[in-house]
């Protein structure tokens, strides 16, 4: 059997080998936490200074673009980075002091010679010629792009890479778009999906290891949200251990990652609450609380240290839940980040707390169904992730099936690929014996209440 | 949380058993001279046309009905009639620079008249074609947010009253204004009941097809056959009253939709001008098109439904920026849902940064728990135009938010606000001309369409350079 690493390092060496025999496009789907933006980071390089060509990458928000803009401002030989942004836009202090990085506005001061630009797929979408400009175009999260803002920007390269993980939130579309419908490459469909439906010749990979998900986490994310992408974990290297023992009951879904179930879910009794729910927002920094008050140790990929807020995440389906968490924080959990699914795409954590997006809600909305949106709400976390929600999810899955609308000539049913995927976490979950009842948040919320 | 506003209203409907206002001000634009076209198909038939009406508000309409919609002479026949009628139309609003409205009873009916609109461009009959070119402006624009074209009387209703019904049951639109004018002294459910008895969609009652109207198109056919003309006429004269039978009280529904939205009760909506304004540009626009010769095609290639989504998109976030300024409803539901930022005025100063460099700024506070703010979020005040800010921290304690921000505009108005004043702020004032300057960009953008677009994949092109023996090691270097 072929360990991880070697079969990451040959996934990135087809993938660099693609350059050098000048395909057209490539399509790589990554799972969570493969190293994408590692990828398209050395895609650049490779491109700029062996190929000596003119590079251009594509990111969805300038966010992406500063960090990417970080890791290649880093490089060996201090080779200069541009930036191409707008003129009033804010840049953090790191890239702006960076020497390497040189930040232009106008696209005539796009330098002539090999070199790396980096800007957002709006930025691009602006720049004022028909023509190509650059050799090869890097896009970085393509599938958050619809493949109408990527047309705009499509002719800037003859050469293409398109890396993004298509497990994630579609690309959101804020307008009526039935006409389109029937369209498997329509305008509203992610940029690789809608490029493969038109040119299904087109190169296409996939990372197969996961640097970020732990080995537990993916026998059930690869399964419930990748059927049809495989792909492992990279390490076994990720622990939690406590300097203070639990109690039980109290410990349990704490105590159940030291037993090595690194995804666990906490369900409160079953009760219709709405979208903000007080009694979960105590549960769950309750359950913070007690991970900081026992002194926690994490290790990992070698490197052990004491848990602290900031390696602490919770990720919700509504700014209102998000906010009832943050109401609850006060300072001395300031560290912990908390965000809607949306705005936590890309980002991780070594311990993810997440708001079932299904919870205390009497129906089972396209918008809670998303596949995307629960898989993005799993696969944060580095070490381990607890669930929190009502019980009685699995039953309310079954009782809200979708009705079965269909388009005709699209395969893809969206609300029947994220109700079978919620269905394959809940069973897994039950069958696996992770479903722990709720204690903490019960008893600091309203003491004298019965408790069990 | 704005579901929840609904919700409630629904459940006082419930309560009074009769349906309630939930706004204020007018939702929608009624044209002077807006057309009332009601029209039903044939069962199996969806885009044939058995019976239609049209007419105005307060004006009887005329009805045409064919024997058999079946037979495309008689259906071109009925439709041919119908061109000059809307001919003239078009031809008066476009000479006045306004633009035609259509109003249909129901979401099914508009449905209708837009499938009908696509298949008869691509009849072999250029009255027909050019009957479906008309109908396609509606059609198109139909989908489109704040559009004033084409309007179903249901929607137009429920954008104005909430019922004790479920959503799908207000699309009945007999039900639905028996909620809105109940008949005094009865059981509202059974009011209801009775209404639902009369179709008023596009199709006729599936009992009524079987047993009445099905045999008549049979008596039709075969004294059509048996070459009896008398007959002939009989048969098609009961077709007649039968199918008017129908299509009557379904015209005079959505003519009484369209009497209690004409009401002075409803109060003026600012938001409306610009929509109506927009609506007369984009008709004159499509009758240039049509002049010029421009086809209307079934499918849009991959340029076409980009300008399409791109404007579809510009247009919502107009639509939405002129109802949060000045429809009080939708501002209320703004700031339910956390798009409108309703806080109190805490601080506001003047800093010097350095000589003679002066920065505005502000912090606001909020109970509202769905805000959809970040840092860097640009914010108008929805009151005063000149006045713009940029949120640089957001930070929640206890059940309050504190909103901190710059002033980008409006630094001497934001000055003299008093301390404690509650302001709504959200969305910059809609920029119609956005999506003109965008067309233009994207004309540059596509002048040549890209391969990806388009039918062939180029070949790939193997680098001449050298390549290092172990690529991976010698990238690794680089990074």
């Amino acid at each position: 059997m072929t360990d991880p690493q070697t079969l990451a390092d040959e996934a990135l060496r087809e993938i660099l080998e693609s350059q050098w025999q000048g395909v057209p496009a490539v399509v790589l789907r990554s799972p969570p936490g493969a190293g994408k933006t590692g990828v398209a980071q050395r895609l650049a390089l490779q491109s700029a200074r062996l190929l000596h060509q003119r590079c251009m990458v594509v990111t969805q928000t300038n966010e992406q673009a500063f960090d990417l803009a970080r890791r290649l401002g880093r490089n060996a030989d201090g080779f200069p980075i541009h930036f191409y942004a707008r003129k009033d836009l804010d840049l953090p202090a790191d890239v702006r002091t960076n020497g390497n990085i040189r930040v232009i506005e106008e696209f005539g001061h796009i330098p002539q010679q090999p070199g790396i630009t980096i800007g957002n797929a709006a930025k691009w979408s602006w720049i004022d010629t028909g023509e190509a400009m650059f050799d090869l175009q890097v896009v970085d999260e393509a599938f958050q792009l619809p493949d109408y803002r990527f047309q705009l920007i499509a002719n800037l390269a003859p050469r293409l890479v398109m890396i993004g993980d298509p497990g994630q939130i579609d690309p959101f579309v804020h307008c009526e778009i039935e006409r389109w419908r029937c369209n498997p490459a329509g305008p509203q469909v992610s940029s690789p999906a809608a490029l493969v439906k038109r040119h299904p010749g087109v190169m296409q990979m996939s990372l197969p290891v996961s640097r970020r998900l732990n080995t537990d986490t993916v026998r059930l994310v690869q399964p419930a949200f990748y059927p049809e992408m495989p792909f492992e974990a990279m390490s076994e290297d990720r622990e939690l251990r406590f300097d203070v023992a639990g109690i039980v009951p109290f410990d349990a879904a704490l105590d159940a990652v030291t037993a090595g179930a690194k995804i666990v879910m906490v369900e409160l009794p079953p009760q219709l609450t709405g979208e903000r729910d007080e009694e979960i927002a105590d549960e769950l920094v309750a359950s913070i609380r007690r991970l900081l008050m026992r002194k926690a140790w994490v290790r990992d990929d070698g490197v052990v240290s004491r848990v602290s807020p900031e390696m602490i995440g919770v990720v919700c389906a509504h700014v209102s839940q998000v906010n009832a968490v943050r109401e609850r924080l006060g300072r001395d959990l300031a560290g912990v980040f908390v965000e809607t699914a949306n705005r936590y795409q890309g980002i991780e954590r070594a311990f993810m707390f997440v708001h079932h997006p299904l919870s205390g809600r009497a129906d089972a909305s396209a918008f809670h169904l998303d596949a995307g949106r629960l898989c993005v709400m799993l696969s944060r976390h580095r070490v381990a992730c607890w669930i929190f929600g009502r019980q009685g999810i699995a039953q309310q899955l079954t009782r809200y099936a979708p009705i079965g609308d269909r388009a005709l000539g699209i395969d893809d049913d969206p609300e029947y690929r994220g109700w079978r995927a919620h269905l394959t976490v809940m069973s897994w979950l039950a069958n696996a014996g992770r479903l722990y009842p709720a204690v903490h948040g019960m008893i600091a919320s309203a003491p004298g209440r019965a408790v069990g | 949380m704005a579901d929840l506003l609904n919700v409630v209203a629904r459940m006082r409907a419930l309560e009074q058993g009769q349906a309630v206002r939930i706004v204020s001000q007018r939702q929608v634009l009624i044209q002077p001279g807006a057309q009332i076209l009601t029209m039903l198909s044939m069962a199996g038939e969806d885009t044939s046309v058995h019976a239609v009406a049209v007419g105005r508000l307060g004006v009887a309409p005329r009805i045409k009905v064919v024997a058999d919609p079946r037979r495309r002479d008689d259906q071109y026949e009925l439709l041919r009639w119908l061109l000059p009628h809307f001919e003239t139309y078009y031809a008066q609003c476009r000479a006045e620079g306004t633009f035609p409205q259509i109003w249909v009873s129901s979401d099914g009916a508009l449905g209708h008249l837009d499938t009908l609109a696509d298949r008869l461009r691509f009849t072999d009959d250029q009255q027909v074609q050019r009957l479906g070119e008309l109908w396609t402006y509606a059609g198109e624009r139909s989908p489109i947010a704040g559009q004033q074209a084409l309007i179903s009387a249901t929607s137009a209703l429920t954008a104005h009253f909430a019922t004790g019904q479920q959503e799908t049951e207000d699309e009945h639109l007999g039900a639905l204004l028996t909620w809105i004018e109940p008949p005094p002294g009865r059981d509202i459910f059974a009011a209801v009941a009775m209404a639902e008895q009369q179709p008023m969609g596009a199709k006729t009652d599936p009992r009524f097809d079987a047993d009445e109207l099905q045999p008549a198109v049979a008596l039709f056919n075969k004294a059509r056959k048996d070459n009896d003309v008398r007959a002939q006429d009989f048969h098609a004269g009961l077709i007649q009253q039968m199918m008017e039978g129908v299509i009557r009280p379904i015209y005079t529904a959505t003519q009484k939709g369209m009497a209690i939205l004409s009401d002075p009760r409803w109060q003026h909506n600012a938001a409306l001008v610009s929509l109506g304004e927009q609506e007369a540009s984009n008709f004159a626009r499509f009758m240039e098109a049509r002049d010029e010769g421009h086809r209307l095609p079934y499918h849009d290639s991959a340029k076409a439904a980009a300008f399409k989504i791109v404007a579809r998109e510009r247009t919502v976030d107009n639509v939405e920026a002129a109802f949060v300024r000045h429809d009080h409803a939708a501002r209320e539901r703004g700031a339910e849902s956390g798009t409108v930022l309703r806080g109190t005025l805490v601080d506001r100063q003047k800093v010097r940064l350095a000589p003679r460099i002066f920065e505005t700024r502000m912090v606001l506070s909020t109970a509202q728990d769905s805000l959809h703010l970040r840092a860097g979020d640009e914010l108008w005040h929805l009151d005063d135009p000149k006045l713009c800010i940029r949120v640089t921290e957001v930070e929640r304690r206890g059940p309050i938010s504190w909103v901190s921000a710059i002033v980008d505009k409006g630094k001497r108005a934001a000055l003299q606000l008093d301390i404690g004043n509650v302001l709504d702020l959200g969305p910059e004032n809609p920029d119609w001309g956005a999506t003109v300057r965008e067309f233009a960009q994207m004309h540059t953008r596509l002048a040549s369409a890209p391969w990806t677009h388009a039918e062939v994949v180029p070949p790939a092109m193997p680098s001449i350079r050298p390549r290092p023996n172990d690529l991976l090691a010698a990238v690794e270097r680089l990074v």
